[in-house]
């Protein structure tokens, strides 16, 4: 069976919210550590 | 290296190339051998990307980036998960649906013959001679802290990862990437818990993280627009991103891994998972590399951790100012190390005013340890005449050997070899691939039987290997030639992006544009590179540049010559 091309909207977005997490994550850690 | 070490190394070596031969059955047609007949699950693929992106020098070169300038780095993969949004959108499902074997393929369906011939010979040229870095690199390092002969060491990392690949495809290079990958993070794993363990009584973790944070080990944004300066959060973002469109994008070696996959969604599924892991990962490696720097302030350090000129400078006429350093040294790193203690002390303590003091003393005394090491790496530079010495890939190595214990250490340098062997496995398959798809099919037998075009893959393979273990024996005689082609790629990748992006984004552009702007981008990213007024702009900007002069000057270009005239 062919596998169903399926909307990625939602894992697009996850992406890049996990991206500015993470840099806000990693300017904390510039701040807190300094 | 002890004999549990040695054997964990080896056995380390026939696992990794068993496991490639067994899948080797599976190879049997040239769809097999380069396209795992699309039937790789979007994980393995996925670890595949990231594996083959991920080589030794990353690996020990990521964290003596972390020991020696702190984890600034990371911004350098700002613009990656962008990019594997944008490709997902663009150009996965193009290369997918069409059926193309190679990324420059799909150029002569959209542009003509002449534009594919030149993008795949830039990649092979480019990439042929980034495999044998690839190669070299870690060679050279281990070489040196192991007593290693050099040819051997290439040839213990080469021959074995050219046996898998070329017997297994592509199919090969995947599973064992998987494995290799693993390889990798459990040995980082343990690494760190060593680390921890490692700091003295009463230096917690986050002691350690605030003793590196007071000397800015831990500055991760440089908010600053400065082109000149490698790192900040524009160039990782605009640069890196356009670094990334391209690498992930154009080059066949990253193209061909997401081609495995079952479907559509299976090989946009596997470049998104280096989008949620890739800048992570990274953090966690240089942040690996700040807790060395933590944890050589408590435990004796070389002076300079790359000895390869030792011998060399005790007998030169300035051996004894050479001494005189060491002994300064000692006494400096003597007094970081008190510093270091009374930090965590005042750390703990909770008083504001104590904890000022002693971070005002730990930033002069660190400041004093560096000053001592900056000169004595100018010293080495004078006497040995190698003005690239530097001594940042050999902090890890060195932790890892005097440091580790017996059993880790084997497994560190099985995670070293590790790393060099999946990242220069996808290469040699991907030359491959471009080799008989782009120019033996192409342009000399278009239509022989399914089992010559194995036939030629498999020599091929072969070839690319051997080609790149050769480039890494003369390389390792060559230290300066290393830093040239570790940039080489930033050369090429934004003019290549720039003629992919023609491709799908304009409509009128048609073949000469396209071939003509490619030339003009590489002229102009070369110029820029290389002229005294424009060399100190940031490499990752290159990118940007060619990108857009490509895709002005193909756009004009096309305009003139009637535009594209195909339906």
């Amino acid at each position: 069976m062919p596998d169903m091309e399926r909307d990625l909207t939602r894992t697009y977005v996850l992406v890049l919210a996990i991206e500015a997490v993470v840099i806000l994550a990693l300017a904390w850690l510039s701040q807190h550590f300094s | 290296m002890s004999w549990i070490d040695w054997t964990i190394v080896v056995v380390y070596l026939v696992w990794i190339v068993s496991s490639g031969l067994r899948v080797s059955q599976r190879a049997k047609e040239v769809e097999g051998y380069f396209r795992a007949n699309r039937s790789m699950p979007w994980w393995a693929a996925g670890i595949s990307v990231m594996a083959t992106q991920l080589s030794a020098i990353t690996l020990v070169g990521t964290t003596g980036q972390g020991y020696a300038d702190g984890i600034r780095f990371v911004q350098f993969y700002f613009g990656l998960p962008i990019a594997m949004v944008i490709l997902s959108l663009t150009l996965v499902p193009f290369f997918y649906r069409s059926g193309v074997y190679t990324a420059y393929e799909y150029l002569e369906r959209r542009f003509d013959v002449k534009t594919r011939t030149l993008a795949a010979a830039i990649f092979l040229a480019q990439r042929g001679l980034s495999c044998g870095v690839i190669i070299a690199a870690p060679a050279i390092i281990l070489s040196i802290v192991l007593g290693w002969n050099i040819v051997i060491t290439i040839l213990a990392i080469g021959v074995p990862t050219i046996v898998y690949t070329m017997f297994g495809g592509v199919q090969a290079v995947t599973w064992t990437d998987v494995k290799q990958m693993s390889v990798v993070l459990g040995a980082m794993t343990a690494a760190v818990v060593i680390l921890i363990l490692g700091l003295p009584h009463g230096v917690s973790a986050g002691d350690a993280l605030h003793i590196a944070g007071a000397v800015g080990r831990l500055k991760a944004i440089d908010l600053r627009f400065d082109i000149r300066e490698k790192y900040t959060i524009w160039s990782g973002l605009i640069g890196g991103l356009f670094l990334s469109l391209s690498y992930f994008g154009c080059d066949q070696s990253q193209v061909q891994r997401y081609l495995t996959a079952k479907s559509v969604t299976q090989s946009r599924s596997s470049l998104l998972l280096s989008g949620f892991v890739k800048i992570p990962l990274q953090a966690m490696i240089l942040l690996t590399g700040v807790l060395v720097f933590a944890f050589f302030l408590f435990h004796p350090a070389p002076m300079l951790f790359n000895r390869v000129y030792d011998p060399q400078v005790q007998s030169s006429p300035r051996a004894a100012e050479y001494r005189a350093l060491q002994d300064e040294y000692d006494a400096r790193a003597a007094a970081r190390e008190h510093a270091a203690q009374t930090m965590a002390t005042a750390q703990d303590s909770g008083s504001a005013d104590q904890l000022a003091s002693a971070r005002d003393a730990f930033i002069k005394a660190d400041a004093d340890v560096k000053s001592v090491r900056a000169r004595a790496t100018t010293l080495v530079k004078d006497v040995s005449g190698d003005q690239t010495y530097s001594d940042v890939n050999y902090v890890f190595p060195t932790f890892i050997l005097n440091y580790m214990p017996i059993g880790l250490v084997g497994i560190m340098i099985a995670a070293i070899i590790s790393a060099a062997m999946s990242a220069s496995s996808g290469e040699m398959n991907a030359l491959a691939t471009a080799s008989v798809m782009d120019f033996y099919k192409r342009h000399f037998r278009p239509s022989a039987p399914d089992a010559s075009y194995l036939r030629w893959s498999k020599i091929s393979t072969a070839f690319w290997g051997l080609f790149a273990c050769g480039v890494a024996i003369y390389a390792s005689n060559l230290g300066s030639l290393i830093e040239v082609v570790n940039t080489f790629g930033s050369l090429f990748y934004g003019s290549i992006l720039g003629v992919f992006i023609l491709a799908l984004a304009f409509k009128p552009a048609n073949g000469h544009g396209a071939f003509v702007g490619l030339i003009a981008g590489l002229v102009v990213v070369f110029t820029v590179a290389f002229h005294p007024a424009t060399k100190t702009i940031s490499y990752l900007w290159f990118n940007v540049i060619g990108a857009v002069v490509v895709t002005i000057v193909g756009l004009v270009v096309s305009l003139a010559t009637g535009g594209n005239r195909r339906t």
